[in-house]
């Protein structure tokens, strides 16, 4: 499986990269982005099966990423991994194409649960 | 607004000991704040500003960084001892925003240096001391007036 990463926050990434790797989808080829407009372009350039991404992130964030990825007839599985918790959040993600979204801080378990929902 | 002492002590325990397998004291006996620290905020803008500080002396960074990046303690740079900090901050500052009762934006985490420790607030604060793994660790509430 293919993912993609986006998170200013390399901490953040590597995290989600670790914990990606404890989860039922195991080891993945994973590629990262610091923000929205560099993974747009590695988005609408390679083939992935799944993007994870922060929502707050300097230059492009995340749901504006996620609104010009679908513009572009990108279907990719979306889950937004942010410290965003509010309903008004959740509704905009859904609303624009995302599968899920998960608030930080998570774990191994939070994140397969919302893995296995959405990639079944 | 005033966050409840549990509602604290359960978003640093979701932090720490959740996500990063790092232990909590909430009521440490002593909490060591005089040498150099690093110093994370982030701030809440809806019907007044407020802002989260996560305030940790150079040991306890270390050690989150550490952790975050799966580093020894004497591996881990600066740079990413930094990144570590702010993100503790907003993940903390993330989950206060999602219990206030008002719409609200998140800013992005902004991460500085002192020595002493931060100054209190001109506004209504809220300090908790916490003990990570042993090494201290400050979150200051803030709430300025408009």
């Amino acid at each position: 499986m293919k993912v993609l990463i986006v998170d200013d926050s390399r901490a953040m990434r590597m995290i989600v990269k670790r914990t990606l790797g404890k989860t039922d989808v195991g080891s993945c080829d994973v590629a990262e982005a610091v923000n929205g407009a560099e993974a747009l372009e590695l988005a609408t350039s390679e083939h992935f099966d799944l993007v994870l991404c922060d929502w707050n992130m300097p230059e492009m964030p995340g749901i504006e990423f996620l609104k010009k990825l679908r513009a572009s007839g990108c279907e990719v599985t979306f889950g937004f991994i942010t410290s965003e918790s509010g309903q008004d959040a959740r509704s905009l993600a859904m609303g624009s194409g995302a599968q899920f979204i998960l608030t930080k801080p998570f774990t191994a378990e939070s994140l397969n649960a919302v893995l296995i929902e959405c990639l079944n | 607004m005033e966050i409840e002492v549990t509602a604290m002590q359960q978003i640093i325990s979701n932090v720490f000991e959740d996500m990063l397998q790092l232990p909590v004291d909430s009521s440490p006996s002593e909490s060591s704040f005089d040498g150099r620290a690093i110093i994370a905020s982030i701030c809440i803008s809806g019907r007044s500003e407020k802002q989260i500080v996560v305030e940790v002396p150079s040991v306890s960074a270390t050690l989150i960084g550490a952790t975050m990046f799966d580093v020894a303690m004497d591996a881990v740079e600066p740079t990413e001892i930094e990144d570590a900090v702010g993100e503790i901050a907003n993940m903390i500052g993330g989950n206060v925003k999602g219990i206030l009762p008002e719409d609200a934006q998140l800013s992005l985490p902004n991460v500085d240096h002192c020595e002493k420790g931060s100054s209190p607030a001109s506004g209504a604060e809220t300090t908790w001391d916490f003990a990570v793994s042993g090494q201290p660790v400050r979150v200051r509430w803030q709430e300025f007036d408009n």
